[in-house]
């Protein structure tokens, strides 16, 4: 089906065109690769969808042995590739006129992928012979791609600008030293309202929740991001758990909060930030720099949104660069990482998706978008908040209550 | 006629009987053979691909198994030995490798147990179906029932006049035209017919100005991202699939038939429900079908139009490939599904058969 969802042509009125290319972004967690999946299904129920979704399970140890150290990452040369560099990224994640801008400086087109969950991505390189190139995948994704042998070590001296990065970001749990991943940019999940319709003023993401709970919510529009790692981390960080537990009895009381204030739900979905713009949600969950782009776009017309930076736990994440196993273009793809260190195009990447990058001496940034508390999270309120770590068990687990959840 | 017709076919019914129940016989001992075949090889812990060859291979030995049997049991003097059966080479190559091969692979996972991350160690573990069948699932299966089954009576109730109207009333010049009109959306890609609803439905688009100056709606439409957006969906989705089966049976229709039974005495509605309905009854069944099964793996449109408030089967699936990664889980709750879904598929290839005995096709 939608392959290519970077591609999608909808046809709707000129007046709707801004409108509906902005429903167009980052995690949005459509339907790509969804056809994958359910192909095998599909053809079970007599549907016409061709391809065979079981080729997607390589055996357990198939892709752990190809420990990527086995091999030269890159050619010695350093000489970019001929040929396109295939870029798989979340949707509408990254400048478009950065893209032109590499192609200027290296020569290699950039051809970009779209996709919306990190599992997603995960599937598809598992299952082989995708080709990509560079994957944006988020740190505990780049752990665990990093433990099937899905992506390379990289080559530091092909990216000279490795020395910009961050000094708090080149330590991480997931991948200490930058090993095989270097920061993109990184942002918190929380909660916003507008506060024409919600007086209330929430400190912590447990209140968000007790507020949801009230009769008054009944009437507004309450919209949730989707996915069942997402979903649960913030629950699980409003009861105070580690947003990684596997004990089933604390996944149990998360799940049992989610379906407690599941009536006042009305849409669980990632693709919400047109409508958050529009002011069509009256409360909901999301990501920093997203909701920036909805108080911006709302400020236009006198209506105020907040987004709140809690006190206590809520989740934090870091998006990643890093190099596919089965790249094609090794060198340009390291070029390209080498490329978004630079502190200008650092500036330009900011610019646009309005996430902080993690590069020092980062340029040409929009002096109120540096200075916005929204996404200019202090440190010591970072220090407590949560990354996720995946594991095959609590995946399960999540799932498995997020199902609940939505039958609720 | 039909009485004649009953004599021809009954001697060499009569002596079918007997030998269909050994054939049954002899086709679940095989069966019961590939069941203890097949817990040999999980047990063997081979890899997937060994697995698929031995498993393929093992087909052609039961097709040569299934002829025998027939042979033995003189099923197949009974039928036609002539035709020509190269003829169904190419549809048979297609289903293989697009419908037998992938179904093998769904098996092997269904029955596999798993270890994580999309990984699943080969083997006999029917722990998946049971866990397939908890509440949760058939709850979440009962429900998209129950929607696909509104849907499609909603779709027969706007289709079937629909086509009624265009076989019987619409000028002949303009049929083509009108049948166009209903194929053309068609031809458009379902996700951006899905999405276009959006629009349509959002309170801002002027179906709901219009709705609100013709006094039917008291506010801004409010029915985005419920049940009821997915129903209008679902209908307008598959309402094609529907419309083209019936009209193909209505357009053969005898309009003289109703002619003379209304001369005769009979009411309007008596001569469509004893004469219309029956002969296009065909048509109907098979439309129907055409509609149902589809909806109930539908997964685009409640995750779109409801606002991906509530789960079909075909989401939870999806999930359960690509969020959790559980292929094992997901392999059990598709076969499941099918499993439930031939019921009734077997149910349209009962009635079909009867009524095109009955009333001819």
């Amino acid at each position: 089906m939608a392959d290519r969802p970077d591609e999608l042509n909808i046809l709707v009125p000129e007046s709707r065109r801004a409108a509906v290319q902005r429903m167009v972004t980052r995690r949005q967690a459509l339907l790509a690769g969804g056809g994958a999946a359910m192909a095998a299904y599909l053809a079970g129920c007599g549907g016409s969808t061709g391809g065979s979704g079981g080729g997607g399970g390589s055996s357990g140890g198939g892709g752990a042995e190809q420990s990527a150290d086995a091999k030269p990452p890159t050619p010695a040369d350093g000489q970019v590739e001929d040929g396109d560099l295939l870029l798989a990224n979340w949707v509408d994640y990254t400048d478009p006129a950065n893209y032109k801008a590499y192609t200027k400086e290296y020569g290699p087109k950039v051809n970009v992928t779209g996709f919306g969950a990190n599992d997603e991505i995960l599937a598809k390189l598992r299952a082989g012979g995708s080709k990509y190139d560079v994957i944006a995948p988020t740190g505990y994704a780049v752990k665990t791609m990093a433990d099937l042998g899905l992506i390379m070590p990289l080559t530091p001296e092909l990216i000279p600008n490795m020395k910009n990065i961050s000094p708090a970001f080149t330590k991480t749990d997931y991948d200490p030293g930058n090993k095989y991943s270097v920061p993109k940019d990184y942002g918190i999940t929380s909660f916003y309202w507008m506060t024409d319709k919600v007086s209330e003023q929430p400190k912590t993401i447990a209140e968000c929740f007790d507020l949801l709970k009230t009769p008054a919510f009944k009437d507004l529009r309450v919209n949730f991001l989707e996915g069942g790692t997402q979903v649960m981390a913030i629950a699980l960080a409003a009861l105070g758990f580690s947003i990684n537990t596997e004990d089933q009895g604390e996944i149990d009381q998360a799940k049992q909060l989610l379906v407690d204030v599941k009536p006042n739900v009305d849409t669980i979905n990632s693709t919400f930030i047109e409508r958050a713009s529009r002011g069509e949600i009256d409360y909901g969950m999301g990501w920093n720099g997203d909701i920036r782009r909805a108080i911006v776009e709302l400020a236009k017309k006198d209506r105020e949104m907040v987004f709140l930076v809690p006190d206590g736990p809520t989740e934090y994440w870091v998006d990643n660069w890093v190099i596919s196993a089965d790249a094609q273009h090794p060198v340009a793809a390291h070029k390209w990482i080498d490329f978004v260190l630079d502190p200008v195009i650092a500036g330009k990447e900011m610019n646009y998706h309005q996430y902080p990058v993690p590069v020092t001496g980062i340029q040409g940034v929009d002096p109120e978008l540096a200075a916005d508390p929204v996404i200019n999270v202090p440190d010591e309120k970072i220090q407590g908040y949560e990354s996720q770590v995946e594991t095959a068990r609590g995946l399960q687990q999540r799932n498995r209550a997020y199902t609940e959840f939505k039958a609720a | 006629m039909a009485v004649a017709e009953a004599t021809s076919v009954a001697a060499p019914a009569a002596a079918r009987p007997r030998g269909r129940v050994a054939g049954a016989l002899a086709g679940l001992v095989m069966l019961a053979v590939a069941v203890a075949v097949y817990i040999q090889l999980g047990n063997l812990g081979l890899g997937l691909a060994p697995s698929v060859a031995l498993l393929l291979a093992a087909v052609p030995l039961f097709l040569l198994g299934g002829l025998a049997i027939r042979r033995v049991t003189g099923a197949e003097r009974a039928e036609h030995v002539d035709y020509p059966f190269q003829l169904a080479l190419p549809s048979l190559a297609f289903y293989c490798a697009f419908f037998v091969a992938p179904l093998v692979f769904l098996v092997l996972f269904a029955v596999a147990t798993p270890v994580g991350f999309g990984g699943v160690a080969y083997g006999f573990d029917l722990g998946n179906f049971s866990a397939g069948l908890d509440a949760l699932y058939v709850d979440t299966f009962l429900r998209t029932l129950r929607t696909a089954a509104v849907g499609t009576v909603l779709i027969v109730l706007v289709g079937y006049p629909l086509a009624y109207w265009i076989a019987r009333y619409a000028p002949a010049n303009r049929r083509g035209l009108f049948l166009a009109l209903i194929i053309v959306p068609f031809w458009t890609s379902f996700l951006i017919r899905t999405y276009s609803f959006l629009i349509v439905l959002s309170p801002e688009f002027f179906l709901s100005d219009w709705l609100q100056s013709l006094k039917l709606t008291d506010g801004p439409l409010d029915i985005l991202y419920t049940t009821t957006a997915i129903q209008i969906g679902l209908v307008y989705n598959y309402l094609p699939l529907f419309v083209l089966p019936l009209y193909a049976t209505l357009e053969r229709m005898d309009w003289g038939l109703i002619d003379a039974a209304t001369d005769l005495g009979a009411s309007q509605w008596a001569a469509f429900r004893q004469i219309t309905l029956r002969l296009t009854a065909p048509g109907l069944i098979t439309g129907t079908l055409l509609v149902f099964i589809p909806m109930m793996g539908e997964y685009v449109i409640p995750l779109v139009l409801g606002g991906g408030r509530v789960d079909f089967i075909g989401n939870v699936i999806q999930r359960l490939f690509l969020e959790a990664q559980d292929y094992a889980l997901g392999s059990a709750l598709a076969l499941l599904v099918m499993g439930a879904l031939s019921f009734f598929v077997a149910l349209y290839l009962y009635l079909s058969t009867r009524t095109e005995q009955e009333y001819g096709a």
